[in-house]
């Protein structure tokens, strides 16, 4: 049983491995010197939906340090969720290219796919199913069984501080708990990189507050994070480093700090309406 | 490949949950089949004419020639109910005009032996002479009947009735005449015999009532069919058919739930592939499909028989019936694939599945079996996934065939499930 539950886990990460060095192998040094901290690097996205005239992404391009707690920033209807589509490999780009951990996204997606999490905007959760249940399910489809995926619920229910709700369908859920358990889900099977798609909307304050703390722990635990947000004032409490995106684009990114005072802003907010202006965006 | 598997089973044990707890659905999918077969069947049985427009095909073979043929031939055409078919008695065998009857291709087939009419005629002609022996007649000939297994036994009876009503007109006819031409010389012989006493003469009038002629109803199917064809052999493969149609509503209502929501994005996010994903969730739902059969078959069996119905047999062709339902099962939830990729919404595609469901379940037969339907409407019928099932249904339970005589059904009903899955897909891509 435990056998094959490792045979379940480990091919991934040999070829996974694998890979790599053949493509190490290839890269010159300072190449390689670059993948070791750079987690996902995206050059040039180019999107357009059918039957869309603008194009949702233009020229869209970002660089993620590995470990770092990264904020893409945008009003509603910038390419944020397209973006985090492609980079999630949901989504194929018109052109342009994504690499992750070194691995080119379009020649390696099962490998990076074992490597990444995603919490997505809309909840992920079957209503008629209980907390567990949900888990189990998720769980068993990373290949989890037995122990092994007891612990990993419990880790998971514990964090997001839902073990006493546990056993209760998903529909009795108020909002803020439907949003712990999303993010429980996309925690399972520890993923090195875990991409939060705007994940504190419409909850309340409490819920709000423990989601902010967990995901720091989990960053200071060596995830590295990407998460979408038009809350500026949770970027500037939570992230290391921000991209604003407007238009499809990416107008500003770097290290929070480093950004807003090189720009003579005393806080992102400011930065932000500086750079996105006022103008009403309903889309 | 031990991911693959463990994936499937994953979701198939997720969908299993929700389905056990969609209590509403599931009320729906086993409850309306049910009424729906006792009160269709309750309301047929009482029927005596199936279709009162439509023409049924009759085979005739003649292998007398002579005038109860002709006679008989004349009152079918009559009846406007039937379209006749002759064959040709001097070049077609009996047991080829029964085949081609067993086989469904015609309704019913009528053969008159050869001679009959001579013999007929020969003995009404001694009937009635003065040198007549008393007392009844020997037995007199048979004209051969021989029914589709499939037809509902209003139909049959109606058919029945026709034509003994036809033979004994003829029969009368031919009495009467040899009574017109005899009755004086009876007269006479009668009155030496009693010596003018106050006795009335026996004229043989009592031969009037015999019948010389009787309609013998042969059974058509193999030989080890005893299944009585009957609205509870149709009725009961029909309804399951019709009610496993409708698990495609749950189904597409599940695809879209996932769609609709963000689980999708997740799924699609983890190294696994939807193709393990989408087995599970037909697994779980081709185990509805079975449920409802398995209800259906048991109220035929057990709740039938108390309520004065005859009761559902499947009469040990256990092995090709449960392939017949796993084929049927996986084009209904091929067709909820469908509909869950076409659809937005839960709303539409109860409302489009359910409409397009009633459609192709009256074409397909569920309603009023295809050899009561008009031409046009037989060769469209033809189209309907549920008439491949039912029509494979039915040549098991009523005609004994084997899963190799049934395999051209069995095909269409996979291909149905394979194209539309692959339509799904194809539609899933582009809508990127
Ligand atoms: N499936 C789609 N089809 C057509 N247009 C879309 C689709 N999804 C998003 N868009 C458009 O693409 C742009 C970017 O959308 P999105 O990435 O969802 O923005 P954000 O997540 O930043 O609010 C918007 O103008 C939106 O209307
Ligand atoms: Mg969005």
């Amino acid at each position: 049983m435990l056998d094959l539950k490792k045979q379940g886990k480990f091919p991934d990460n040999e070829s996974f491995q694998w890979c790599h060095e053949s493509m190490s192998a290839v890269a010159s040094h300072s190449d390689r010197a670059r993948s070791a901290t750079i987690a996902i690097e995206v050059d040039s996205l180019v999107k357009i939906y059918k039957n869309a005239t603008d194009p949702a992404l233009n020229n869209f391009s970002l660089s993620v340090e590995g470990g770092s707690f990264f904020g893409l920033l945008g009003p509603n209807g910038a390419g944020k969720t397209t973006a985090l589509s492609i980079i999630t490999g949901l989504l194929a780009p018109d052109s342009g290219s994504v690499t992750i951990l070194g691995l080119r996204l379009d020649r390696h997606l099962r490998q990076i796919q074992t490597k990444i999490g995603l919490v997505p905007q809309d909840l992920a959760l079957y209503e008629n199913l209980t907390a567990t249940e949900n888990l189990v399910f998720f769980g068993r489809l990373y290949g989890l069984a037995g122990r092994e995926l007891q612990t990993e619920i419990d880790r998971c229910l514990e964090f997001t501080q839902l073990q006493e709700q546990r056993n209760r369908r998903v529909s009795t859920f108020s909002g803020g708990m439907k949003r712990r358990l999303n993010l429980s889900a996309g925690m399972l099977y520890q993923p090195d990189i875990l991409f939060l798609d705007e994940p504190t909307v419409g909850i309340d304050a409490q819920s709000r507050q423990l989601i902010h703390e967990r995901l720091t722990d989990l960053n200071r635990q060596g995830t590295t994070l990407i998460y979408t947000t038009h809350y500026m004032e949770e970027a500037q409490e939570l992230c290391s480093h921000v991209g604003i995106i407007d238009d499809g684009r990416i107008i500003q990114q770097g290290r929070t700090m480093d950004l807003t005072r090189q720009q003579g802003f005393n806080n992102l907010n400011d930065l932000f309406f500086s750079i996105t202006g006022k103008k009403l965006r309903d889309v | 490949m031990f991911k693959f598997f463990n994936h499937i089973i994953a979701s198939t044990w997720k969908e299993t949950l929700l389905l056990r707890r969609d209590k509403a659905g599931l009320l729906v999918l086993f409850f309306m089949p049910a009424a729906l077969v006792i009160i269709i069947t309750l309301v047929q049985e009482n029927i005596m004419e199936l279709s009162g427009e439509k023409k049924s095909a009759i085979l005739f073979l003649d292998q007398d020639h002579g005038q109860i043929a002709t006679r008989l031939r004349q009152s079918l055409h009559d009846s406007k109910r039937v379209t006749l078919v002759e064959l040709d008695g001097a070049t077609v065998r009996r047991d080829e005009a029964i085949a081609r009857v067993r086989r469904g291709d015609y309704q019913v087939g009528v053969i008159i032996p050869e001679g009959t009419s001579t013999r007929l005629e020969a003995r009404i002609e001694t009937l009635f002479a003065a040198d007549a022996p008393s007392g009844k007649a020997s037995d007199g000939d048979l004209i051969l009947v021989y029914f589709d297994p499939g037809v509902l036994p209003g139909f049959r009876s109606g058919i029945l009735a026709a034509l003994q009503l036809a033979t004994f007109n003829i029969e009368m006819e031919l009495k009467v005449k040899a009574l017109q031409e005899n009755v004086a010389v009876l007269l006479a012989g009668q009155q030496m015999m009693m010596g003018g006493g106050g006795k009335k003469p026996d004229l043989g009038l009592t031969h009037l009532q015999e019948n010389l002629l009787t309609i013998s109803e042969e059974q058509a199917g193999s030989k080890r069919e005893e299944s009585a064809p009957s609205a509870v052999q149709h009725n009961i493969p029909a309804w399951a058919l019709f009610g496993l149609f409708f698990t495609c509503i749950p189904l597409a209502g599940s695809l879209l739930v996932e769609r609709n929501s963000g689980i999708w994005i997740r799924l699609m996010t983890m190294p696994i592939s939807s193709v393990s994903l989408l087995i599970g969730k037909i697994i779980g739902y081709v185990g509805v499909c079975f449920s409802q059969i398995l209800l259906i078959v048991l109220i035929g069996h057990f709740l039938f028989p108390t309520l004065g119905l005859p009761a559902f047999t499947i009469n040990g062709h256990l092995v090709p019936l449960v392939v017949i339902s796993l084929c049927c099962s996986l084009a209904a939830c091929g067709y909820g694939v469908l509909l869950g990729s076409v659809c937005t919404s839960l709303e539409q595609a109860s409302m489009f599945g359910s409409i397009s469901i009633v459609i192709t379940a009256a074409l397909g037969g569920v309603l009023v079996p295809p050899y009561a339907m008009p031409g046009v409407m037989q060769r469209i019928s033809g189209f309907s996934p549920l008439n491949w099932g039912l029509s494979a249904y039915q040549d098991v339970l009523l005609r004994g065939s084997s899963i190799a005589q049934i395999s051209g059904d069995l095909c269409r009903l996979l291909a149905f499930f394979l194209v539309l899955l692959l339509i799904s897909w194809w539609l899933n891509r582009r809508s990127q």
